[in-house]
């Protein structure tokens, strides 16, 4: 009998679903099978079922309602040097056989071409036995008439705040995965985990211009924890109260200023503009922190960390346990103190940079095979309360939320804010909409001179994207900083 | 084959029926997929996915129910329609909910090549490998971060309640390549580019990575750029982003209903600059969008959606049609694993009059903007953002790269404001589409 993990805490526990479990140990049993008539150097073999809901109502209509089941194997092989991948749809002997022997076929064409082979795989704790992600009710046990009950409630809400709030919208959505994982090299492996998500989106009209609200919350773990830091109302009353903030704010003319970013907005830099360029594949081919470990890059007070665990609160989305290599996640400091510290590996990479694989290979369905890929990405918290950092501002901005944008690989970042408050002598004033802070993000998290202590994780909602999806998560503390505002 | 995809999906419609539901459509897509992947210079894996899925649509007194799955097993796929079918019980009523009728069509040509069908793992990774030549010959200091060649074969059914059954085979190739330069301890920024077709013979890889890498080399040593109020020449991909994409938006008749679209209320009315025609067109031979039937089985045409600047048509699906008692224009979109949306097929600007050295040669100064990142509002309209690989312009001459420059300003506004269109045009994924030419926008150097 092998022991149940639970996400952040060792138990034994009983699979809630004891018929899912059973298939689950048969179908280790199956890809053993598969990977014994593999001849290759390395391989390993996927199975993931993923059970998905999506709700979206807009103003008071269901737009849309979809159920989902998928599952299938994903097939890996390294032989002479290089990789092969196949996935199928099935898990007959046949198909999966199929699916192997196409895997191994592609191995062996692209070595004939790889300039550099893959020498070896670094070396790995490597993962054995069920892993299950702790939930406060579980997502099964809420039917989907409640969850679309929730999502028509959280809408009608943001309506019926004010008479100036034109159009709303909400969306929930639902991520439950099960994984069966085996290597040729000792992994083995089942992982159960859920991740939901809610957002709302509140929109006025001022004259002829929308102004648009929000508010979203992403999680790993169950309906509780989705709303353990504000349930569905308090969710549509921030996204229509900023949404009637906005209406009456002004647009602001672009300049370098100092600002105080939120927690989201932390995250996202931390993850887009920092995170990215410490991909070990990206490193590889030219990132600007490649020849700086050891070497300061931003200011001592940043250290910044991607887990796959969620420190200082629980619950963050892009948490897991174990990785789609079969390497068990910790916490991975890139930038201690302002100095680069590490970057983020799988065990191909780790190999060539000769470090400890970081648990960072990640692959969103079956029919992808694992990158490299950030989970969740943070700024360690100061000692400044969030009070007390805008009273010493004399003059910037308090910035909150992201709405969009991208990150260079040389770390240049554009995003969009959602709201920015003026700060005067200590105390915030009008407040602006439209605005875009630019910049180098080494160049501006070099500027941080304050980090407050009030940590959240705030970019669990919605995906990273790389060729193929992630759920990750990002936060911090707020920080002050210096960068570049565009208004209009 | 296709008569088994089709079969199964007309199999369910009639189990559907007999579960409770009044009308029930099915979609199924079958296919298969090959792509060779480069990662920094080198190969990096090919890999191939064979798969199905089935999405599974009820209304039971008009109340929607959708559920799907990545299988034709019949087992499986009977739990999946069962659970639309309850679904569909808990869901609220809407009386637009109704599926379209079975209307006379016939087939669009070009969405099937057999080239693209025939081609072996070898073949498709001799194309990737290719891109990287042609991008790595043009300069060693180029970096090729990753870049993707792909070739897909898969074939589409359709069946609903009301006696529409409709399938069609196609084929695509997709390829994309992202690069940079380095050269001792500077890293350029990075950039990218996409496309793809229907036919293997358009595949035009090789010069895609060639001017990506071109671009990138000028792009090493960028200038700053002190702030002024200039023209902008936006390139097609610039454009796209800028300029179509909001008009897409607002030609929406989901987001004209929902009243965040700023055309509501202005067909026939003046939305862009005198010279401006756009068309969408899902049945343009060889149309990368192109197909016989759209998302709910009801046939693609050509549809002018702005001509001479004025607004003409509001792009339906059958739920926006009933809710503005029109027909839909077959505009539903999606994949099988959601309900259908609105979406354009292949979207094309009509050539202007002018060479783009002539658009060039026109500007006092401005700024000649590759690629756009940032935000655009497409419900208000404003932007603002980084004009990306983006070259100075004095005194009718096209000069270096600038770096982080922004622009702002308000997209509708711009529609009205274009000045010049060229007659080069350029095929991207489904856009094809000219420089424009905008006098009088606010540039702000870093």
């Amino acid at each position: 009998m092998i022991g149940l993990t639970i996400f952040g805490s060792v138990q034994t526990k009983q699979i809630r679903d004891s018929r899912l479990g059973l298939y689950l140990m048969r179908m280790l049993d199956s890809l053993h099978r598969l990977l014994g008539r593999i001849s290759c150097d390395y391989a390993d073999a996927r199975y993931q079922r993923r059970e998905s809901i999506v709700i979206s109502v807009a103003k008071g209509e269901l737009e849309e309602v979809v159920s989902s089941e998928t599952s299938g194997v994903g097939v890996r092989v390294l032989k002479n040097g290089s990789w092969g991948f196949a996935s199928v749809n099935s898990t007959s002997d046949e198909d999966l056989k199929k699916a192997a022997e196409s895997a191994e076929r592609a191995a062996l064409l692209t070595s004939e071409s790889r300039r550099k082979r893959i020498e070896g795989l670094a070396e790995a704790r490597l993962a054995k036995g069920r892993f299950e992600s702790e939930a406060r009710q579980p997502l099964s046990d809420i039917t989907i008439e409640e969850k679309m009950k929730m999502v028509f409630e959280t809408e009608k809400r943001m309506r019926e705040r004010s008479a100036d709030i034109v159009s709303a919208s909400c969306s929930y959505a639902e991520l439950i995965d099960r994984k069966a994982f085996v290597s040729t090299d000792g992994a083995e492996f089942e992982l159960h985990s859920s991740k939901p998500s809610i957002r709302a989106v509140a929109v006025c009209m001022s004259g002829s211009e929308s102004v648009v609200g929000m508010d979203a919350i992403g999680v790993t773990g169950g309906w509780g924890d989705l709303f353990a830091k504000r349930d569905n109302i308090a969710i549509a009353d921030r996204a229509a109260a900023q949404a009637m903030r906005l209406l009456s704010a002004s647009h602001m003319k672009g300049s370098r200023e100092t600002v105080i970013l939120n927690p989201g907005l932390v995250g996202l830099i931390s993850h887009e503009a920092i995170g990215h360029t410490v991909e070990a594949d990206l490193v590889k081919s030219g990132s600007p922190v490649s020849d700086k470990i050891g070497k300061k890059v931003v200011s001592d007070l940043v250290t910044l960390v991607d887990s796959g665990h969620s420190e200082h609160r629980p619950g963050a989305a892009g948490t897991l346990p174990v990785d789609d290599e079969g390497v068990v996640t910790k916490k991975t400091t890139i930038i201690e103190k302002g100095i680069v510290k590490g970057f983020l590996f799988d065990r191909e990479n780790a190999f060539i940079f000769g470090r400890e694989p970081t648990g960072n290979a990640r692959a969103f369905e079956y029919t992808d095979e694992p990158i490299v890929r950030m989970r969740n990405t943070y700024i360690e918290p100061g000692d400044w309360k969030l009070d007390e950092l805008i009273e010493d501002t004399k003059r910037g901005y308090l910035l909150t939320g992201a709405l969009n944008g991208e990150a260079d690989s040389d770390a240049e970042f554009m995003f969009a804010v959602q709201e920015a408050r003026e700060i005067k002598d200590g105390e915030l004033g009008e407040t602006y909409r439209g605005v875009v802070i630019s910049g180098n993000a080494f160049e501006v998290l070099s500027t941080v001179d304050a980090i407050s202590d009030d940590f959240e994780w705030d970019m669990g909602f919605g995906h990273c994207g790389k060729g193929q999806l992630a759920k990750v998560d990002g936060g911090g503390g707020h920080i002050r900083c210096k960068a570049l505002l565009g208004g209009r | 084959m296709q008569a088994d995809i089709l079969s199964l999906c007309s199999h369910l419609v009639r189990k559907g029926l007999s579960y409770g539901a009044d009308e029930i459509e099915v979609f199924s897509v079958s296919q298969r997929s090959m792509d060779a992947g480069i990662e920094n210079n080198d190969v990096k894996l090919e890999k191939a996915n064979t798969g199905s899925s089935v999405g599974i649509r009820v209304f039971r007194n008009r109340s929607l129910g959708f559920a799907c799955a990545n299988t034709l097993d019949r087992e499986r796929l009977d739990r999946t329609l069962r659970n639309a079918v309850s679904i569909s019980r808990n869901s609220p009523r809407d009386d637009n909910n109704s599926l379209p009728g079975a209307r006379q069509s016939s087939p669009v040509g070009g969405t099937y090549d057999d080239t693209i069908e025939a081609l072996d793992e070898g073949q498709l990774l001799e194309r990737a490998l290719r891109m990287l030549g042609a991008a790595k010959g043009v300069d060693d200091r180029i970096v090729v971060e990753s870049a993707r060649f792909e070739a897909l074969v898969g074939e589409k059914a359709l069946a609903n309640s009301s006696g529409l059954e409709r399938s069609e085979r196609f084929t695509a190739i997709y390829y994309d390549v992202t690069a940079h330069a380095v050269e001792g301890p500077l890293v350029s920024a990075a950039d990218y580019r996409v496309n793809g077709h229907r036919f293997l013979e358009e595949d035009d890889s090789e010069r895609t990575s060639r001017e990506l890498a071109r671009s990138i080399v000028r792009a090493l040593h960028p200038k700053k750029l002190e702030s002024f109020k200039g023209a902008l020449i936006l390139s097609p991909i610039a454009s796209m982003e800028l300029l179509v994409s909001p008009v897409l938006f607002s030609v929406d008749s989901n987001n004209v209903q929902k009243g965040i679209s700023k055309f509501k209320g202005m067909i026939g009315q003046r939305v862009a600059s005198p010279s401006i025609d756009i068309y969408d067109d899902g049945t343009r031979p060889r149309g990368l969008s192109s197909s016989s039937f759209d998302r709910e089985g009801v046939p693609h045409r050509r549809l002018a959606i702005v001509k001479g600047g004025m607004l003409s048509a509001f792009l339906y699906d059958q739920y926006t049609a009933n809710k503005d008692s029109t027909e839909s224009t077959g505009h539903a979109s999606g994949s099988p694993r959601s309900v259908p949306s609105i979406d354009a097929t292949n979207i094309s600007v009509e050539e202007g009059d002018r060479s783009l050295q002539d658009l060039i040669s026109s500007v006092t100064r401005g700024l000649f903007v590759q690629r756009f990142s940032g935000r655009v509002d497409p419900v208000s309209g404003d932007m603002s953002g980084v004009a990306k690989m983006s070259r100075e312009i004095v005194s009718g001459t096209i000069g270096d790269v600038v770096r982080e420059t922004m622009i702002s300003g308000n997209v509708y506004d711009m529609l009205l404001r274009i000045d010049g269109i060229s007659r080069d045009r350029e095929r991207i994924l489904d856009f094809e589409l000219p420089y424009f030419k905008i006098e009088d926008i606010s540039i702000t150097g870093g």
